[in-house]
C-alpha cells in the first residue's frame, strides 16, 4: 500500500487506529482533516489562545484513547466535536470566560482585512451574547466548518432544530452589530 | 421554523441550504426591498469575516507536535500495549489454544490407562514358553473379564513376541523390547500387523504370528480403525498475513465474524467435506463506473462456501498426548460473492475423547476476483483454531 493516508475514508482511518502500524499515520491524517476546525471551535468558544492549545490536545488525546474495534465510525468531525465540545465545557465551568476584545490580525495589509477583523472581533463579542446553544451552533458552523448534520449529531439535536439556532443566532448576531453597520455606512456610503 | 422569513432564507441561502424554488422568492423580495439587501450584505460581511478569521486559527506547531506524538509506538507504556495486545485476536486464539491444550491434556491424564497388569503384558517368558509350545499355533493372551473390567480402556498388546535368541540362552530377563528387536531379525517375511486398536475400544488383538514394525507408509493409511463418521466442525480464524490490503480492523461486532463452518465425511483416513466461512479479508473488487475507468471498490470480509478434501495421517502411539492428535492436510477450493478461492489448511486434530476434538490449523488462502482479463488476487495466512464433534 502506498503512504498516501489521504486517499482512506474517515471510517477507514479510524479503524486503522487499532493496527499498531497504521497507528500514527492513521491518526496523523485525522489530525491534518479536523484538527484546524476543533481548534478554531475552541478558540471560539474559550476566548483564550492558551486555554484552546490545552482543550485540542485534550480532546485529540481523549479520541484516541476511545478507539474501540467494535466502534462503527460514521460521522467523525461530529464525534470530534462532541469530544471537544465537552472538554470546553468543562474547562468553561472552571473558570469564568473573558473577551479577547483583540484577536490575531495576520496580514492585515488592505482596508478589507482590516474591516473583516474589526467585524470578527464584533462578532467574537457579540457571539458572547447569545444563548449557549445558539453560540455553540453559529460557532460550529462559522469557524468549525461543520454541516447541519454534523452539527446536529455533535450537539445531539435535530437538524432542524440545528437550523433554526442557526438562523437565530446570525440573525441575533446581526442585531447586535446593526450600530457598527450604521455607523459604517454612513462614514463610507457605498 | 415552519414559516421561513425573508431574513431566514437570506441565511439559509449563504448555508446553501435554500431550496431552488425559494431562490427565486428570495431573489424578489431582495430586489425590491433595500432593507432585506442591507441584511443581506451584513449577512455576508459577517460570515466572510468569521471564515476569513477561521482560517488564521491554526494550532501551535508545538501543540500539534505534542498531540501527534501520543500516537507514536514510542509513547505507548508497558500497560497500554499489553492492554491492546490482550485485545488482539491473535491473543485470544493463542490463549484459547493454551487453555484448551492444558484442559485436554489433564483430560487425557485422567482418562490414560493405568499400569498394566503381568497377565496383559506378554513378558519374555511368557513368550519363551509359547515358543517352546510350538507345536501349536501362537495364540494370544486372553485377558481375563476380570482384568478388562478393572481396565476398561487397556488396549490388548496383540501377539506374543518369539526370541530365538532368548530361547537358545535360556534367558529370562531380557525386555520385551528387546525381544522385538530380536523377533524382526528372525522374522524377515512381514506379517501385517493388526490394525490398530482405539485405545478407548475394548478389543483382543486378533491372532497373528508374530508383531512386526509399521514401516510401510501404505499400510499406515489404511491401516486405521475409524472406519467411516462424520464431523462437523466450528473453528474460529484470525489473520496472520495479508498481501493484498492490509488488514484493517473492522468495527463489527457480529459473533459470526471469522468462523469458519465444516461438515465431513470421513472414512479411514480421509475425507471429503464442505465448508463456509464469514472472515476478515479485505479485497478490491475489481469493476468499471460509469465513465469506463476502472473501480476498485474495498470490501473488508467475505463470505465463501467450497468443498474439499482432507487427509489425516495415523495417530501416534509414543506417548499418551501424542496417542490422540493426528496431523492434518486439505485443499479446498470454493467461491465467495466476488470471485473464486483456493485454500489449504496443515495443523492436527487433537481426539481426546470418543466424539469430540479439537482443530487446529494454518491456513493459506487465496481469492482472485475480477472482470475479463482484469483480475486482482488476495492472499491470506490465518490460523484458526476449533471444536470438532464427530458422529
Amino acid at each position: 500500500m502506498a503512504g498516501d493516508y489521504t486517499t482512506f475514508s474517515d471510517g477507514e482511518l479510524y479503524g486503522m487506529l487499532n493496527v499498531r502500524e497504521h497507528r500514527e499515520r492513521a491518526f496523523a491524517e485525522i489530525y491534518r482533516r479536523y484538527g484546524q476546525r476543533i481548534y478554531a471551535y475552541c478558540r471560539k468558544i474559550l476566548l483564550d489562545s492558551r486555554d484552546a492549545d490545552d482543550a485540542l490536545q485534550e480532546t485529540f488525546l481523549k479520541f484516541l484513547g476511545s478507539v474501540r474495534q467494535d466502534r462503527q465510525m460514521t460521522n467523525l468531525p461530529a464525534y470530534l466535536l462532541t469530544i471537544a465540545r465537552n472538554v470546553c465545557m468543562d474547562m468553561f465551568e472552571q473558570r469564568r470566560p473573558h473577551v479577547e476584545l483583540i484577536e490575531d490580525v495576520h496580514g492585515a495589509t488592505d482596508d478589507r482585512s482590516v474591516e473583516r477583523d474589526e467585524i470578527n472581533s464584533l462578532v467574537t463579542m457579540a457571539l458572547d451574547l447569545l444563548p449557549q446553544e445558539w453560540r455553540e451552533a453559529v460557532v460550529m458552523q462559522l469557524y468549525a466548518n461543520m454541516s447541519y448534520e454534523e452539527i446536529s449529531a455533535a450537539m445531539n439535536v435535530p437538524v432542524t432544530t440545528i437550523r433554526n439556532w442557526l438562523c437565530r443566532g446570525k440573525q441575533r448576531l446581526r442585531e447586535i452589530l446593526q450600530p457598527y453597520f450604521d455607523e459604517r455606512d454612513v462614514e463610507s456610503p457605498q | 421554523m415552519d414559516e421561513l422569513t425573508y431574513r431566514d432564507m437570506i441565511d439559509l441561502y449563504l448555508d446553501g441550504v435554500l431550496p431552488s424554488e425559494q431562490r427565486s422568492v428570495l431573489f424578489s423580495a431582495l430586489a425590491s426591498s433595500e432593507e432585506l439587501q442591507t441584511d443581506f450584505h451584513r449577512a455576508l460581511a459577517i460570515r466572510l469575516a468569521s471564515f476569513h478569521h477561521a482560517q488564521t486559527l491554526i494550532p501551535p506547531p508545538e501543540v500539534s507536535a505534542r498531540i501527534l506524538a501520543a500516537a507514536a509506538p514510542a509513547a505507548e507504556g508497558i500497560v497500554v500495549r499489553l492492554r491492546r495486545l490482550t485485545r488482539t485476536a491473535t491473543f485470544r486464539t493463542a490463549l484459547a489454544t493454551a487453555a484448551a491444550l492444558t484442559v485436554g491434556f489433564f483430560v487425557g491424564r485422567i482418562s490414560a490407562p493405568e499400569s498394566v497388569p503381568s497377565p496383559l503384558l506378554p513378558t519374555t517368558t511368557a513368550a519363551s514358553s509359547m515358543q517352546k509350545a510350538s507345536s501349536s499355533p501362537p495364540q494370544p493372551p486372553i485377558a481375563p473379564k476380570a482384568a478388562i473390567a478393572q481396565h476398561p480402556r487397556q488396549t490388548i498388546v496383540p501377539a506374543p513376541i518369539a526370541s530365538d535368541s532368548a530361547t537358545d540362552n535360556g534367558s529370562t530377563e531380557e525386555s520385551p523390547l528387546v525381544s522385538i528387536e530380536h523377533a524382526d531379525a528372525a522374522a524377515p517375511t512381514n506379517i501385517p500387523l493388526p490394525a490398530r486398536q482405539n485405545i478407548f475400544v475394548h478389543t483382543i488383538a486378533a491372532p497373528s504370528a508374530a508383531p512386526t514394525r509399521r514401516t510401510d507408509a501404505l499400510d499406515l493409511l489404511l491401516a486405521e480403525s475409524p472406519s467411516s463418521e462424520l464431523a462437523l466442525s466450528v473453528r474460529r480464524t484470525s489473520t496472520i498475513l495479508l498481501r493484498q490490503q492490509p488488514l484493517v480492523r473492522l468495527n463489527s461486532s457480529s459473533p459470526l465474524e471469522n468462523t469458519i463452518v465444516s461438515i465431513e465425511y470421513r472414512e479411514r483416513n480421509v475425507g471429503v467435506f464442505a465448508q463456509a466461512g464469514f472472515e476478515q479479508f479485505p479485497i478490491y473488487e475489481v469493476g468499471y463506473n460509469p465513465d469506463g475507468t476502472q473501480s476498485l471498490t474495498l470490501h473488508q470480509q467475505l463470505w465463501w462456501v467450497g468443498g474439499g478434501l482432507r487427509a489425516y495421517l495415523p495417530l501416534g502411539d509414543d506417548n499418551l498426548l501424542l496417542r490422540s492428535i493426528r496431523p492434518v492436510a486439505a485443499i479446498m477450493l470454493g467461491t465467495s460473492a466476488y470471485g473464486v478461492l483456493g485454500r489449504a489448511e496443515l495443523g492436527v486434530v487433537w481426539e481426546p475423547l470418543p466424539h469430540v476434538g479439537v482443530q487446529w490449523l494454518l491456513e493459506g488462502m487465496v481469492h482472485s476476483h475480477g472482470v475479463g482479463t482484469n483480475w486482482e488476487h488476495a492472499e491470506k495466512l490465518g490460523g484458526s483454531i476449533g471444536l470438532v464433534f464427530r458422529f
